[in-house]
């Protein structure tokens, strides 16, 4: 992974001491309320619903184990001795005193860690498939181009305050693990026939208010050019993006109102004067990066699997546990472990500070130190050779996170919601416990199920992209949900409809287990849920859903969303 | 009365007393900040959000010390009128910064329009300025003229600074000391980590 020199050392190091003199300019009445606002956000700091917030950045989501026992101590230090890991693979403290930011930020940095530009309208921390550099489909590895941008972005000076939030994700293998086509900015990486790394650009994806697929904006970019043709994506954007209305402000819509065309055409005005410009990296920038990203010392092919075999017998969920929560490393011999944070009767993403310290030491014995937070809210042990998995699943097991449910429709992503955030129409965390409840007798029948709740519009939980979505609406102060069906993000993205009337809380779960239940009836051999809605149709499931007189609907013809 | 900094580098800040009219002035003091709500949070805020942010439509400065400030338009309207008094424009966040090639001359400063701190248009107004007209002469932040962000505004070539009335003078030139090193290009052309094939070379001499 990469490691900070003394400068990155030293800048990260400033900020802890700026974001230090802000805090106390702030609290003796020196910068106003509106002032501190986008400084502190800009240091990953929200005031929530009932507690203020940090969200620490956990570049691409990698993590060494150093580095998460420090997250550990900062839980049980200034939080109530949990984090929860969030869809854009940092880490989030609910329960932090604005007064004491500061020293959790010097605690982060003393590890090499930072909050920096994990909120406000500026180039956010940048994601990337959690699987990235072991994953069986990759093309290249996207870890050191991910860091390039990591570095450029942070601080830059020219784009501290867009029209609003920029989200940038990189892909680089043939499924999209990293949702990367709704994002403001995505990249495609590959090799061309001459085995030079380039990349595919897309542009205005993105969920909330108004869900986009990226439209492709540039193809066959070389990737020294790839920071000078962010740049004037950046700057076209900064320059003409809306700020009259801050439902308008993201890049998407400006895309949609100039077309891709004409968006990208302006891009490439702006990019012909950089190109070839100070933005250009050096060719040995990518070598010198992806030294810090190569192979660990793996063992070699010859250790067999056969107590792996005699195990998977002789114990069903084991066997469970290594079809759903071990996928296929590009080495035989290796598996990458995904550590389920969704077992029942937990928030989805929540770990606990004693957890992440367990963790941290299966890492250090099993997968060579290291941990990745995926997009998921899961953590993963990306390098374990397959004659640990046994011992590796004993030891998660005792540690109650050895749920074997990874992909399946108790691997539910969801929001805070309205137990914690401000913004919340609706509670999201309940609702997913229902959900998980109801289907966790027939989870593992079902098969491959992404469900994804959000608590409000803004979408932090990816309903639009779940193979089932469900969205907390008001409706005159009283929590409402509807259901879409049909999004995914694999090797195809596509944005989920909404079905059906809005519903109350306890009738979400019920619902769920209709189409789930039509689903199994009418599923065709090895079809997963997505592919039988897309054979089916969305109405097929709607009518099954909702045609019941069990299911209680909103009096209003149906909940939009409002535009 | 304001101050304006003029920046040379770092360590070299000049201060000069601005005439109403060339700065912005101090706001009402702030409330000091309610701990209670902070700390045990403020609760559902969905009904406090405002969509509609409210767009300038004026400079919030007409006058720098030798004159008047004319608008872009204006400026543009004067179609090359010499004059022996050193001319001074501002410009606003939405103005096009590139209407300005092949017009420059007799321009001694540019002022740059921060209606709101944190409205960014500024940032690449300054950098265009700076990197693809070639603009020598001095540009000044005016309007919300912040500590905090004098920082980002150097960088992007903005080299005087109008503070608003309110602003702290030795804490506003501590602030161009923040940050030991930078990342990646910007308009002023300080050295930067991310290597490109410029400061490789430059490294190797």
């Amino acid at each position: 992974m990469y490691i900070y020199n003394a400068i990155d050392q030293s800048i990260v190091d400033a900020r802890v001491k700026q974001f230090a003199d802000q805090t106390e300019r702030y609290l003796s009445g020196r910068i106003s309320e509106d002032e501190f606002k986008p400084l502190r956000l800009q240091n990953g700091v929200y005031v929530e619903r009932h507690s203020p917030l940090l969200r620490v950045a956990i570049p691409y989501g990698l993590l060494s184990s150093r580095q998460l026992r420090m997250l550990a101590q900062i839980g049980r230090t200034y939080d109530r001795g949990f984090g929860h890991f969030t869809t854009r693979q940092n880490i989030q403290f609910n329960w932090v005193k604005l007064e004491e930011v500061h020293k959790i930020l010097a605690d982060l940095a003393s590890v090499q860690m930072h909050a920096i530009q994990t909120s406000g309208s500026c180039i956010r921390n940048v994601t990337t498939d959690h699987l990235a550099g072991v994953a069986h489909d990759e093309r290249v590895d996207p870890r050191p181009l991910a860091e390039l941008m990591r570095q450029w972005s942070t601080l830059n000076p020219e784009f501290a305050f867009l029209p609003r939030k920029f989200k940038v994700a990189f892909n680089g293998a043939v499924e999209d693990r990293a949702a990367s086509e709704v994002h403001d900015l995505a990249f495609d990486v590959y090799r061309d026939e001459a085995g030079e790394v380039r990349l595919t650009v897309k542009v205005g994806g993105g969920q909330g208010r108004t869900p986009r697929v990226a439209p492709v904006i540039k193809t066959c970019l070389h990737w020294r050019d790839m920071l000078s043709y962010t740049e004037a994506v950046l700057r076209t954007y900064n320059r003409w993006g809306r700020r009259d209305n801050i439902y308008k402000a993201r890049i998407k819509i400006l895309v949609d109102a100039l077309g891709p065309e004409r968006f990208g055409e302006e891009v490439e005005q702006e990019f012909a004067h950089l190109q070839g410009g100070p933005a250009t990296l050096a060719a040995s920038e990518l070598d010198r990066m992806t030294a810090f990203f190569g192979a660990p010392p793996y063992q070699s092919a010859s250790s067999g699997d056969q107590d792996e075999a005699r195990h998977r017998l002789a114990d069903p969920r084991f066997n469970a546990w290594v079809k759903r929560n071990v996928a296929k490393h590009k080495r035989e011999n290796y598996g990458a472990v995904t550590i389920s944070l969704k077992p029942l009767g937990v928030a989805p993403g929540d770990a606990t500070s004693d957890q992440m310290d367990a963790i941290a030491d299966l890492a250090d014995r099993f997968s060579f130190g290291q941990i990745r937070v995926s997009h998921h809210q899961n953590l993963v042990l990306a390098d374990v050779a397959r004659s640990d998995l046994w011992a590796l699943y004993q030891a998660l097991e005792a540690l109650g996170l050895s749920e074997p449910n990874v992909g399946l429709a108790t691997d539910i992503i969801c929001c805070p919601g309205g137990d914690y955030c401000a913004l919340a129409n609706a509670k999201s965390i309940p609702v997913a416990a229902a959900v998980q409840e109801t289907l966790a007798a027939k989870a593992q029948d079902i098969g491959t199920l992404a469900i994804k709740m959000s608590g409000c519009i803004n979408a932090c939980g990816h309903h639009h992209v779940g193979h089932i979505g469900i969205l907390g609406v008001d409706k005159k102060d009283e929590e409402w949900y509807q259901i879409l069906i049909g999004g995914r993000t694999d090797t195809k993205t596509a944005l989920g409809q909404i079905v059906g009337k809005a519903i109350p809380r306890e009738a979400v779960a019920p619902t769920i287990e209709r189409l789930t239940d039509f689903y199994l009836k009418n599923r065709n051999n090895g079809e997963i849920f997505i592919d039988a809605v897309e054979r089916l149709g969305k109405v097929a499931f709607q009518e099954a859903a909702f045609q019941s007189d069990t299911v209680q609907t909103s009096p209003s013809p149906q909940i939009q969303e409002a535009n | 009365m304001s101050t304006l900094l003029k920046l040379f580098s770092p360590s070299d800040i000049r201060t000069l007393p601005l005439p109403e009219g060339a700065f912005r002035p101090a706001p009402a003091p702030n409330p000091l900040p309610n701990m209670d709500v902070i700390n045990q949070g403020q609760g559902d805020v969905r009904s406090l959000i405002r969509p509609n942010v409210k767009q300038p439509e004026a400079p919030s400065v007409s006058a720098w010390e030798h004159g008047t400030l004319l608008t872009l338009p204006e400026w543009l309207a004067r179609d090359g009128a010499t004059s022996d008094a050193p001319g001074g424009i501002v410009l606003m966040p939405t103005d096009d910064p590139l209407a300005l090639a092949g017009h420059l001359d007799g321009l001694a400063v540019i002022a740059v329009e921060f209606a709101k701190f944190n409205d960014g248009r500024g940032y690449s107004i300054a950098t265009l300025l700076r990197s693809r007209l070639g603009f020598k002469g001095e540009i000044r932040a005016v309007g919300d003229v912040l500590i905090d962000q004098l920082f980002a505004m150097a960088r992007c070539g903005i080299d005087s600074f109008a503070l608003r009335g309110d602003q702290d003078v030795a804490a506003a030139k501590r602030a161009f000391e923040s940050f030991p090193a930078v990342y990646q290009w910007a308009a002023d052309e300080r050295d930067f980590v991310l290597a490109n094939n410029a400061n490789l070379e430059r490294a190797a001499a």
